[in-house]
């Protein structure tokens, strides 16, 4: 399984052997980590929630995407959930190709994509408040009216 | 029938993990949502911005949800810019 969701701090290692390959002549890797603001307020921690099963599907879906755009060897996304502190790692994602461009351009894609369709939600705690996050590039997936 | 919706951020939040809703057999993903919101008004408003999954895939609003199916709300997903 290279797609996870975990209550455990992320590791960016565990992903760089999951992608690891001889073949690889490079592997690009993205870090989200929790900021200690957000429009103006002083965040105290976040608090992430996911839909375990479904998550990881949309991960799976997702790699198909980037697979029919980009030719890569290998991609591993893994995303955290709980309360996570400012400065600790939400979701990483590491892709190997035989050439930088590609796995460079697969990981902004995939970070872009993830925010759109993984049900995973996020809570902000700051000074005086807390609210449920949602996100600011909105959704693609559409309904029928 | 009765289906049992999964609930999830402000949704769980407010009314747990589950809910039990009493709907047509069969019925619509978008009807089950109004009735799940004449049900619970207070997320009237959120209405079109929920979305719903059927045995974990995003659903359509005429697609119809059969009993034994898993069904859960999905609030706006989260991300930073």
């Amino acid at each position: 399984m290279n797609h996870e969701i975990v209550e455990a701090p992320i590791d960016m290692n565990d992903l760089l052997a999951r992608v690891a390959s001889p073949g690889a002549g490079g592997i690009a890797t993205f870090l989200g980590v929790v900021r200690d603001n957000a429009l103006g307020r002083k965040v105290r921690y976040l608090f992430y929630e996911a839909y375990p099963p479904m998550a990881i599907k949309e991960m799976e879906k997702l790699e198909a995407e980037v697979r029919e755009r980009w030719d890569i060897i290998s991609i591993a996304i893994t995303h955290r959930v709980g309360r996570l502190e400012i400065g600790e790692a939400s979701v990483a994602i590491a892709v190997s190709s035989a050439h930088r461009k590609e796995a460079l351009e697969a990981c902004h894609y995939t970070i872009d994509r993830i925010k759109q369709t993984v049900p995973v939600w996020k809570k902000e705690y700051w000074e005086g408040g807390e609210v449920w996050v949602e996100n600011s590039a909105g959704s693609t997936i559409t309904r029928e009216p | 029938m009765k289906i049992t919706i999964k609930l999830f951020a402000m949704l769980k939040e407010s009314l747990g993990e589950e809910v039990e809703l009493e709907v047509p057999d069969p019925v619509t993903v978008g009807r089950m949502l109004e009735l799940f919101c004449s049900e619970h008004p207070r997320f009237a408003p959120a209405l079109p911005s929920l979305k719903v999954a059927v045995d974990h895939v995003y659903a359509m609003n005429d697609e119809e949800i059969r009993a034994g199916q898993e069904v859960a709300i999905i609030p706006p997903v989260s991300g930073g810019r």
